[in-house]
């Protein structure tokens, strides 16, 4: 069995009389290591894909399971402590809490965690050990995006899931975003997943899903891929 | 506004209702509580004015010493101002029923001013009908149709003042001179009345009236509360003074002439009585002896009787006597019979034998004499006859003895005669002597049980004699006294007072005036309240709209078309919800006060709520320019920036680092929560300002709330238990001759249950400080060194005791407050009596103290002062009784004796008013729950809304709930004991404004507050808090993660 396993999920969404399938009878594999890209236009699955990978929602059937473990009979708090342990978030508009400098946030998800890295070595790696002190707003979107980064690697999570990291930044940042993010994947094995829409950044991943109206369109494999510094879009 | 924004509006109205409820709710509470509390006291007054109106409640009352006449009306009519008059009767007296003894004021019936409404019955119809109080009803257990008895609880009688001491009850009546249950004070039974009678006028026998009743020109159009009624009335008090002089001068004219007749007819009473006394005396004493006369007639024949019989019982012995010798005699004349006989016998025999031997003899002779010789015969013939003559003596013995048995036997035959026929004779008479006996013996117990009666009477006459003695003696030095009184009689004064006279409209302003106080600071605070909150919910929408003011401003739309939208949001919500608050407040905050008011002022029966549109207007105004304001403030920001940037996502604010995180060590510590918390406090200024103010507010209101109570409770324990060490006060007729006066000392001493007194001069004075001026009571203890065990002297603040000394004085804390003067300062003091001088004389010291004003001096200064001695006319007492209402009792039923005040009736009487402070207690904490609770909802939620997907982050990192909730509620719990501590400090400010606010002129409230109450308010303030934050707990649970992954707007 894969590290994470994702078989026959499907999400409905009630609306009144209508009902929406956001995934119908998804499923796949991400072994433990490997970084991997869901792709897809928008509408077509990839954020309900997150969101059920990260425990920030359930699937209406199918079972997931992340280490030999299925998260979808986990209840609410269960569901808590795996995002507590074991996912990483990088969101798109970073989330950082405005009140608190950049090391404070990152030490924001290290206080809840069970085995969490020392904030600054992580800020470090990052690239960001000149404005530890600094405050979200003092800082650029890249430079906020890596904190984001370096908090969500600070507790060691099994899994990283980073939602369209680069959807707010500008080329050249987004491009060595998903660089720290390739390198983190490489350099410490740790399993990335990134949600874009962004069909030109499939080449860097190890696994590439695309989605096409809540359904698995395409499973690629690539053997080399492509690192992050060639890609061009 | 163009026909899509027009669209606009409305839907952004129908989408965000919650919001524009939220204003709209927001904006009620304010207005209700500015426009309602405001209303509330006007309210209180009008309803009370409209009932004194229907009743042509008296604007003035004249009173006169010596009573007022009709021609005093008569004059008084003629005064400019006067509408009308009347003259009235009461007196005081007491009513015994099943149930109680009650002290009963009895009030005449007057046609046109303080008219008496009839509930229940009807008006009475005869001299000898009355209407009854429901009080006196309810006390005494009478009810209609029963005959009430009336004595006068002291030696004059009831018909000096009545021309009747029973009057039938024919019907309920209420009036509104007696708005509460208080019906003032008498000067007998237990010196408190307990209701009233209204009579007909023909029911009083007094030759003037007690009271005048006057009505003043256009005052029933004002309202009796108002500065501008009192002004009027006031007015027409001083022309009525300037009358008084005169009129008292005519009256003492009159009563002088009066009292020449007044004393001829009381000595012609008194003599009239004596002549009936004496003669009954008389009569009684005639029957008395022709009693005794009589009844010593019938001993005398009783006597007699007695004598009789005797004197026959004495006959009737001497015969049993005779009758005994008798029978001795008769036994000896039988024995001697017997010894007759015998001897008759034996003679018969010796004469037989001598006869015998006679014949033999003769035989043997005649046979013999043949044969015998001469001598022989001659002897043998004379033996013969010497045996014949023998015989023949026996004859005659025998002869004599037969006469002697005969004679015996005729005695004996008598004697035996008169033996047997005594014995019948002798029975006979004894009977008779018995039955005379027992004749004698009925007679003689009639007599003697006679005489007892008799001799009884005879006890009760010479006691009743006595009694008759002494009443005479006692009518006559009351006679005497009466003379004395009349002749004593000083001239007349006129009291004129107004209605501020009438205890229950005075106690009635002063609640009047309590709420008026409450309505001026805490509305404010709820408007104020409201106006923040709006701002706020303003600001947050505006700010939510970010990017439609930017697309509306790109598109082309002007400044002035874009504000409108929030310009009317807030307008509209302000609007409906002031008005809708104008209405709700005004209608039922006043209805609620004064409802709730009647429960004491139960003769209260109307309520009148007219809407207050000055209020309601600046209800209005004010609550649509502080939100609408809000509205241009928060949007003018905006429209100042470029459609572009406006577009673009807001920067977010830069967190700043705080003088906190300079404290190496301390930061350190923190963790990022505690970090985020501090640090969120000072960035969001205007929610730290606005739940800090809110909390605040709570934490006051609370404070002040319980603090009223706290002020009040410990006034009255204050005043009566730790200044006013005596129970209670006597009056005393401060005209008592020295004689009269030791008199009435020693019957105090003597009265069961008191236990020591002080003797004290105490007068009412005008106390003038230059600028200011008070009326106060002057006291002047007998004694300076016992005055310390009755009253406290002491400073309330530094606990530094006083003593009186020579040449100065000490003065109550109020007073002192009042004339703005310290220890130092020189007052003057002017008596209430005519020809006292006004003097000057320095202050001591200032002394706690809470009921009146008291000026305290010793009699040496007093002396030195008015130049003479301080009289006697106040008794403070000090009792072990338990039970006052038979001490005062006891106590009025001395000569001299004018009244006496209990100070546990007084403090129980002063408690029970202070009991409708509880009233605004209520209402403070119940507005302190609403002012919590909307802040602090109203700032949570929008503080959850702002932070919704910073909160939403923390919860897809893998914070649990409770977690979130701590990191919200950490601000929360620090902004509320930041509050709570600025509340505390407001609260004991507030709580001294409203005190001083509530407080009357001559009284002064503590200003105490309990650390019970501190910790009631903090606990509530934090219920508060805690409730809302629970209801908070729900909306944090509520929030999507998926919020955390959208865009910022």
């Amino acid at each position: 069995m894969a590290f994470i396993e994702v078989r026959n999920i499907t999400k409905t969404y009630k609306t009144g009389e209508v009902e929406i399938k956001a995934l119908d009878e998804i499923g796949f594999g991400i072994e433990k290591g490997e970084f991997v890209v869901v792709v897809g236009p928008s509408g077509a699955g990839k954020t309900t894909i997150l969101n059920i990978l990260g425990g920030m929602d359930t699937a209406t059937s199918g079972s997931l399971y992340v280490d030999n473990v299925d998260i979808t009979k986990y209840n609410e708090a269960q569901l808590t402590a795996y995002r507590r342990d074991d996912v990483g978030f990088v969101f798109q508009f970073y989330n950082l809490v405005g009140n608190l400098t950049a090391i404070e946030n990152v030490e924001l998800s290290m206080q809840i965690s069970k085995n969490p890295l020392k904030a600054a070595d992580v800020l470090k790696e990052v690239g960001l050990s000149n404005r530890l002190d600094n405050f979200p707003a003092q800082l650029s979107g890249g430079e906020q995006q890596r904190v984001s980064i370096a908090r969500a690697l600070a507790k060691n999570p099994k899994l990283l899931l980073c939602d369209e990291p680069t959807g707010a930044l500008d080329y050249i940042t987004g491009k060595s975003i998903l660089k720290l993010l390739q390198d983190t994947c490489r350099e410490k094995g740790m399993t990335v997943v990134v949600i874009t829409h962004n069909s030109a950044l499939a080449p860097m991943a190890d696994k590439v899903i695309k989605v096409k109206n809540g359904r698995v369109d395409k499973l690629l494999l690539n053997q080399k891929p492509t690192p992050v510094e060639y890609i061009e879009w | 506004m163009t026909k899509p924004m027009k669209k606009e509006f409305r839907r952004e109205v129908k989408a965000s209702f919650i919001r524009f409820l939220s204003i709209i709710l927001i904006v009620t509470l304010g207005t209700a509580f500015f426009a309602g509390i405001k209303s509330a006291a006007p309210a209180m007054r009008k309803s009370a004015d409209s009932v004194y109106d229907v009743e042509n409640l008296m604007d003035i009352c004249v009173q006169g010493t010596l009573g007022v006449t009709d021609s005093d009306i008569k004059e008084i009519i003629k005064i400019s101002g006067v509408s009308g008059a009347e003259g009235a009767y009461n007196g005081d007296f007491l009513c015994s029923s099943d149930k109680a003894e009650l002290v009963t004021s009895v009030i005449s019936l007057n046609d046109s001013i303080n008219i008496v409404k009839v509930n229940q019955g009807r008006f009475p119809e005869k001299y000898d009908e009355c209407i009854a109080d429901k009080k006196f009803l309810d006390e005494s257990g009478y009810k209609i149709g029963d005959t009430v008895k009336l004595t006068t609880g002291n030696d004059s009688e009831v018909s000096e003042t009545l021309a009747t001491d029973s009057f039938t009850i024919v019907g309920v009546g209420t009036s509104s001179y007696y708005l509460d249950n208080e019906r003032g004070n008498a000067s007998i039974g237990d010196g408190t009345v307990d209701g009233f009678l209204v009579v007909p006028k023909e029911a009083f026998s007094l030759s003037c009236y007690t009271k005048i009743f006057i009505t003043v020109d256009s005052a029933m159009a004002l309202n009796c509360f108002s500065n501008k009624y009192e002004n009027l009335v006031e007015g027409v008090e001083s022309n009525i003074r300037t009358i008084a002089e005169t009129r008292c001068a005519v009256r003492f004219d009159e009563f002088k002439k009066e009292s020449v007749d007044l004393i001829s007819k009381a000595e012609d009473k008194f003599e009239a009585r004596k002549q009936t006394v004496m003669e009954e005396f008389r009569k009684s004493y005639q029957t008395l002896s022709d009693n005794q006369s009589a009844l010593d007639t019938a001993q005398a024949e009783i006597d007699a009787k007695k004598q009789e019989i005797a004197d026959a019982q004495e006959i009737l012995n001497m015969q049993e006597m005779t009758l005994d010798d008798s029978k001795k005699q008769l036994e000896e004349a039988k024995v001697t019979l017997d010894d007759l006989k015998i001897r008759h016998e034996t003679a018969s025999k010796q004469l037989e034998q001598a006869n015998k031997t006679i014949e033999k003899l003769e035989e043997e002779l005649r046979v013999n004499a043949a044969n015998m010789t001469n001598d022989e015969y001659a002897e043998a013939a004379f033996t013969v006859f010497g045996y014949k003559a023998t015989a023949q003596v026996y004859q005659t013995q025998l002869d004599t003895l037969a006469r002697s048995i005969q004679t015996a036997q005729q005695r004996i035959n008598d004697a035996e005669a008169i033996i047997n026929g005594s014995p019948e004779t002798i029975a006979q008479a004894r009977q008779k002597l018995a039955d005379g006996d027992k004749e004698i013996a009925e007679a003689q117990k009639n007599v003697t049980e006679k005489q007892n009666q008799l001799n009884t009477a005879k006890e009760e006459y010479e006691l009743s004699k006595d009694e008759i003695v002494e009443e005479l003696n006692d009518a006559e030095a009351k006679l005497d006294k009466y003379k004395e009184k009349i002749r004593n009689t000083e001239e007349p004064v006129w009291y004129v007072t107004g209605r501020e006279a009438i205890a229950s409209y005075a106690s009635f302003k002063n609640d009047a005036d309590g709420i008026s106080a409450v309505g001026l600071m805490f509305p404010i605070i709820f408007f104020l309240v409201a106006a923040l909150v709006s701002l706020t919910t303003m600001t947050r929408m505006v700010e939510e709209q970010r990017t439609q003011i930017g697309t509306f401003k790109a598109l082309g739309y002007s400044k002035f078309e874009i504000t409108k939208k929030y310009f009317l949001y807030a307008f509209y919500a302000t609007l409906a919800g002031s008005v809708i608050g104008v209405v709700l407040g005004e209608a039922l905050i006043p209805r609620l006060v004064v409802e709730t008011y009647k429960v004491v002022y139960v003769n209260l029966n109307k309520t009148i709520v007219s809407p207050n549109l000055v209020y309601a207007l600046t209800a209005i105004v004010i609550a649509v320019i502080c939100t609408t304001g809000a509205a241009l403030i928060a949007s003018r920001k905006y429209l100042r920036e470029a459609p572009a940037s406006l577009m673009r996502p807001e920067t977010p604010k830069v967190g700043k680092k705080i003088l906190l995180e300079r404290i190496d060590g301390f930061w350190l510590r923190l963790n990022f929560s505690q970090k985020s918390a501090l640090r969120n406090l000072f960035r969001y200024k205007k929610r730290l300002f606005m739940t800090v103010f809110g909390v605040a507010g709570c934490m006051a209101l609370l404070l002040v709330g319980f603090g009223i109570r706290d002020s009040v409770s410990s006034m009255t324990d204050n005043q009566f238990n730790k200044i006013w060490n005596y129970d209670g006060t006597v009056t005393v007729n401060e005209a008592l001759t020295r004689t009269e006066r030791r008199h009435l000392l020693a019957e105090m001493q003597r009265t069961p249950g008191v236990n020591d007194y002080l003797q004290t001069y105490r007068t009412l004075s005008y106390v003038d400080a230059g600028d200011k001026e008070n009326d106060s009571y002057i006291v002047v203890p007998q004694n300076v060194d016992f005055l310390g065990d009755y009253i406290t002297l002491k400073s309330r603040t530094g606990n530094k005791s006083y003593t009186l000394t020579d040449n100065t004085v000490l003065i109550t804390e109020k007073l002192a407050d009042l004339l703005g003067v310290k220890a130092g300062d020189k007052i003057k003091l002017k008596t209430e009596k005519e020809g006292e001088p006004t003097v000057e004389i320095p202050i001591a010291g200032i002394v706690e103290n809470y009921i009146y004003h008291y000026v305290y001096m010793s009699p040496s200064t007093y002396k030195s002062l008015f130049g003479e001695a301080p009289a006697l006319n106040t008794l403070l007492l000090r009792s072990g009784a338990d039970n006052n209402g038979e001490l005062s009792k006891n106590i009025l039923k001395i000569d001299g004796v004018t009244s006496v005040t209990m100070n546990a009736d007084t403090q129980q009487q002063v408690d029970s008013t202070m009991d409708k402070l509880m009233i605004i207690v209520a209402l403070m904490i119940i507005s302190a729950g609403l002012l919590a609770f909307v802040v602090l909802y109203n700032l949570n939620n929008i503080n959850i809304t702002e932070r919704s997907r910073e909160l939403a982050t923390l919860k897809v990192l893998g914070f649990f709930d409770d977690e979130v909730e701590k990191y919200v509620y950490r601000e929360n719990i620090i902004l509320t004991v930041m509050g709570g501590i600025i509340g505390i400090v407001l609260g004991i400010v507030l709580h001294i404004f409203v005190m001083r606010s509530v407080e009357t002129d001559t009284m002064m409230f503590g200003r105490y507050i309990s650390w019970y109450s501190y910790l009631f308010s903090i606990a509530l303030t934090a219920i508060f808090a805690v409730f809302v934050n629970f209801l908070m707990s729900f909306r944090i649970k509520s929030i999507d993660m998926v919020e955390s992954l959208k865009s910022v707007e």
